[in-house]
């Protein structure tokens, strides 16, 4: 579905991303991990296409990137990102339906009738209720619910998501995971992460990607990356790896010094 | 939306074309408000013709050609103005940017002091050398203004308005030091910076006319995509907006509607700040919505503000400026301590 080659990306002569390459399949989940200044979001960047590699090439399903325009590549591609939707006075349902703009003509209208659609989302991330409230007015778990609602209607292939479970309590985290992962599996999706908590990292993706200064450290299921002696090299804290009882993936335990 | 399209633009429509005429019958000659209808009607094709003629020629005259071009030239300012306003404020999203803080007012009015300054003011071409002058250096201060919030061809938006600011105050030093050179007992230089629309015929209107259609046409095109603008440049570019490019181009459709606005009439303030906030606190964020019904009552505003001008201190003319600023600033306070409460309650 996308495949990554030989990308590098240097900004003023630092150098960020290393001659990275690896390719995610349709329907896979992919999680990208390693610590703060690794280039994580870099790379996840350069994989949406709104920051460009200095080196490598980068395919959306057997296309070069660059011969998709603007609006083909948000068809094909949807990000979530980190940061909430800004507190401004748009309704909930207003939000959701700009998620359309790339299907759309100049006049602002599309071939099929989007009400439907954009009523079903709503109903199944359980915002239909709040669709005439203004984003002033929800809590932040809601909002990000709201930001889902938009992606989901861009109707994308492929979904990046950029850490989109920081700011989040863990209620909440889990419950955006599954809203995901149920999307996921429905529709087919490929979800590329960004993810900082290797255990919610463990739990969701089928394989996970470490970084490290830029370069890939290891690439695999996570039982074959979140391994206690690559964590310490990595992240400079050995941690306890046990398994998951019900899920069966590793989980990490913090221990201090 | 379209509810709300319909029912405010028509509530403004109706408003417009009623403050035409109640403004026609304003004036020093007294003309009653029926005959000014008749005489309008009398003009239409078809309908014209069932009409008698019963006024003196005198007030068809006062009114088509001394009161008409003067009304319809203060909708095109008002309505210009407020439209690069809207404009101004969607892609920098500051509640602060409209043409006069970024500087093509003031760029506008160095340009105009110094030809006033050297009394050449009617070199070359007459009339019309102020305006194009106004509008090349109103254009010229803008595109310094961007040029210096820019890095590398991209600029960030929170430094557009503090460039704006720091070459507003260089440029507002200069006009100030060439007002203090010119000794004239009335200063033409600070008439001219305090806005008119005096004894300005229906030419000024068929220049302007061109630019707000085509400026309303190309903005109302960019209405969704400063809406996505809205949620952040990063979320807008996600959905596949060409970000760089829908920048420039409402920035610089703003800058040419606005300088033109500014070289017919001089710096009139408040409009392009005014009326977009107004519009936004009545029907909501959405630029569908906002970037036309800002034409339709900045069109009002002026319209309203130009009659107060030429009628309270009959038969002297208050600045047109001064009015702008003088019920706007205080309307506009109200309305948003007002806005505070309501959100405040809910």
């Amino acid at each position: 579905m996308i495949q990554i080659q030989h990308v590098s990306k240097t900004y003023d002569n630092r150098s960020i991303i290393k001659d990275i390459s690896f390719q995610v399949e349709k329907g896979e989940s992919f999680g990208i991990i390693g610590p703060n200044g690794s280039g994580k979001s870099t790379l996840l960047k350069l994989c949406s296409g709104i920051e460009k590699s200095n080196k490598g090439t980068i395919q959306i399903n057997g296309n070069q990137m660059y011969t998709y325009t603007k609006r083909q590549l948000a068809k094909w591609i949807g990000v979530l990102q980190q940061e909430a939707l800004p507190l401004i006075g748009f309704s909930v349902r207003e939000v959701v339906e700009m998620g359309r703009y790339p299907y759309q003509n100049w006049m602002g209208s599309e071939k099929q009738d989007t009400e439907q659609l954009i009523t079903d989302i709503m109903e199944k991330l359980e915002i239909e209720p709040l669709k005439n409230r203004t984003l002033e007015q929800l809590s932040g778990g809601e909002r990000q619910r709201v930001a889902l609602g938009k992606v989901m209607a861009q109707q994308p292939q492929i979904l990046m998501l950029d850490e989109p479970t920081t700011y989040l309590d863990i209620g909440h985290q889990v419950q955006m995971m599954d809203y995901i992962r149920n999307w996921q599996t429905q529709n087919q999706l490929t979800v590329i992460s960004v993810l900082h908590d290797l255990n919610l990292a463990a739990m969701y993706c089928d394989r996970l990607l470490l970084l490290h200064e830029g370069e890939i450290v290891k690439v695999g299921t996570p039982s074959e990356v979140l391994k206690s002696e690559l964590i310490s090299q990595v992240y400079g804290t050995e941690p306890i790896v046990f398994t998951h009882p019900e899920l069966n993936v590793p989980q990490l335990l913090l221990k201090s010094k | 939306m379209k509810h709300k399209l319909l029912l405010w633009g028509g509530a403004g429509i109706l408003l417009l074309l009623l403050s035409i005429v109640v403004s026609l019958s304003m004036g020093s000659a007294h003309i009653p408000l029926l005959q000014v209808w008749r005489i309008l009607l009398h003009q239409l094709p078809l309908v014209g013709q069932h009409i008698s003629v019963d006024w003196p020629i005198s007030s068809e005259k006062i009114i088509l050609e001394v009161r008409f071009p003067r009304i319809i030239l203060g909708i095109l300012v008002g309505a210009c103005l407020s439209l690069a306003g809207t404009g101004f404020q969607g892609v920098l999203r500051n509640p602060l940017a409209d043409p006069f803080t970024l500087g093509v007012a003031t760029g506008a009015s160095v340009g105009a002091a110094f030809l006033i300054l050297f009394g050449i003011q009617f070199l070359w071409l007459g009339q019309w050398t102020v305006p194009i002058v106004a509008f090349l250096s109103g254009i010229l201060s803008l595109l310094f203004v961007f040029k210096l919030a820019g890095i590398q061809g991209k600029f960030r938006v929170e430094t557009v308005i503090l460039s704006g600011v720091v070459v507003q105050a260089f440029l507002g030093s200069i006009v100030s030091f060439m007002i203090t050179l010119s000794d004239d007992v009335i200063n033409r230089i600070v008439f001219w910076l305090m806005g008119s629309l005096a004894l300005r015929g229906w030419e000024f209107s068929i220049i302007l006319f061109p630019y707000l259609f085509i400026g309303f046409i190309v903005l109302l095109g960019y209405g969704r995509v400063l809406n996505l603008f809205a949620l952040g440049e990063r979320q807008a570019a996600h959905l596949g907006v060409n970000v760089d490019r829908s920048k420039w181009i409402v920035l610089i459709f703003s800058t040419l509607i606005s300088a033109a606005a500014v070289s017919v009439a001089g710096v009139i303030g408040f409009v392009g700040l005014i009326v977009p906030h107004l519009i936004r606190l009545l029907v909501g964020p959405d630029y569908r919505l906002i970037l036309p019904l800002s034409v339709l009552f900045g069109a009002i505003y002026v319209l309203w503000a130009d009659t107060i001008a030429r009628m309270l201190l009959n038969p002297q003319e208050i600045p047109l400026g001064v009015i702008t600023a003088f019920i706007g600033a205080p309307f506009f306070a109200y309305l948003l301590s007002k806005n505070k409460k309501m959100t405040d309650h809910s």
